[in-house]
């Protein structure tokens, strides 16, 4: 074990810098498209203060249960076993997260002086656990197909699950952030 | 006595079965517990730090607007810093694993260079890419945006990278296992730290 762990860092370290350089740069440059969906409605975005406090622990939690998801998926051990158990150990934290999010994002708009109405709070709502669970369960299946699809193409889904997964959930989070700035708000 | 002998045996076999499948379902449901109370602990975490980043957002959302193509960015800057500040974490472990004999400063001060050499030349080029697309849709000045993310790169880079060497050697001390920890811990301190230095490079630049 230790030794094709030492064989796989050699490989890595293998790598020209070149590689590695445009390689992070092409998945980190994909991101960008959610900071287009943002500059595009900064002007609606701004007034929406809960949004913008809670827009990255929305982002970050996102990314983080992809990732997460497709570690799990990625271990041929424990693909069939663990998903159920996954799913149920997501929810919980899931309920946990949100919970979080919305208190911690009302108490400081409203300490900083926010006018929150009724609907607003409602819509607020709404859009937190919609946007969270919708990510989230969107994830599951994707990492689903693309394990399938990789392990039918003889590709290792450890290469490639993980940065695009959590690529794919940056750009729909800021990217459902911004069509609720417009739509929803 | 033949029976006995066989009864005995089967019976044996039978408490070793039942002791096998007592032993299975405990430990599953004790990895079950302890996933969801590490996925549950480490999203409490993030959540707070990331909070906290949501509100230094709000507090210079002026400013990032201000800046034409600056909230294009962002998403990058973040992007890249934490996959590079996980990569710097699981590389600096691994080759203290690997190495023990080695000095562990020059381990800790190559590693960190190394990182902050490159995220300067993917900052570049993400810098090209945002700024491409700042110029052709948003009226913004291709050059400046080149300069904010190489800046707040930098800026993050120097401030992340030795927090991210410090936290692997302190859960290597602590008998802990730092690729499980370091991710989380960095992650939204990554989110923290690019929306504070996004808005320092603004003013610095401006």
């Amino acid at each position: 074990m230790k030794q094709s762990m030492a064989k796989l860092h050699n490989h890595l370290r293998e790598q020209p810098a070149w590689f590695v350089v445009l390689s992070i740069a092409s998945v980190s440059s994909l991101s960008l498209i959610g900071g287009i969906g943002i500059e595009s409605v900064s002007e609606q975005l701004i007034p929406l203060m809960p949004l913008i406090v809670s827009m990255p622990s929305l982002n970050t939690m996102v990314s983080d249960y992809a990732t997460i998801i497709a570690a799990h998926a990625g271990d041929p051990n424990e693909r069939p076993r663990s998903r159920k158990e996954l799913a149920r150990a997501i929810s919980i934290s899931i309920m946990v997260n949100i919970s979080g999010v919305l208190a911690l994002s009302t108490l400081i708009a409203w300490h900083r002086g926010y006018d929150f109405t009724g609907i607003f709070l409602l819509k607020f709502i709404i859009f937190t656990i919609g946007a969270v669970v919708g990510s989230v369960s969107f994830m599951f299946f994707l990492t689903y197909f693309l394990d399938k699809v990789f392990e039918k193409r003889n590709l290792n889904p450890d290469d490639l699950l993980i940065p695009v997964v959590t690529t794919l959930s940056d750009v729909l989070m800021l990217g459902a952030v911004a069509g609720a700035a417009v739509w929803l708000f | 006595m033949y029976i006995m002998i066989l009864m005995q045996l089967l019976n044996q076999k039978l408490n070793h079965t039942k002791k096998h499948w007592h032993f299975l379902y405990k430990h599953r449901r004790r990895s079950t517990n302890a996933s969801t109370k590490q996925i549950v602990v480490g999203q409490v975490l993030t959540v707070i730090i990331s909070v906290i980043a949501g509100l230094w957002l709000d507090n210079v959302k002026y400013s990032l607007v201000a800046f034409a193509g600056a909230l294009i960015l962002l998403p990058g800057i973040v992007n890249l810093c934490g996959s590079l500040a996980g990569a710097l974490g699981a590389k600096i472990n691994h080759l203290i694993e690997e190495n023990p004999k080695r000095n562990t400063t020059r381990i800790l001060i190559g590693s960190t260079t190394h990182a902050l050499i490159i995220s300067l030349l993917t900052g570049l080029l993400v810098g090209i890419v945002g700024g491409v697309i700042g110029e052709l849709y948003f009226e913004a000045d291709l050059f400046m945006m080149v300069k904010l993310m190489l800046l707040t790169m930098l800026l993050v880079g120097v401030v992340i990278y030795p927090i991210v060497a410090a936290l692997v050697l302190i859960f290597r001390g602590l008998k802990m296992n730092p690729d499980n920890l370091v991710g989380p811990a960095q992650s939204s301190l990554v989110d923290l730290l690019s929306v504070v230095m996004i808005a320092l490079a603004i003013e610095i630049l401006a």
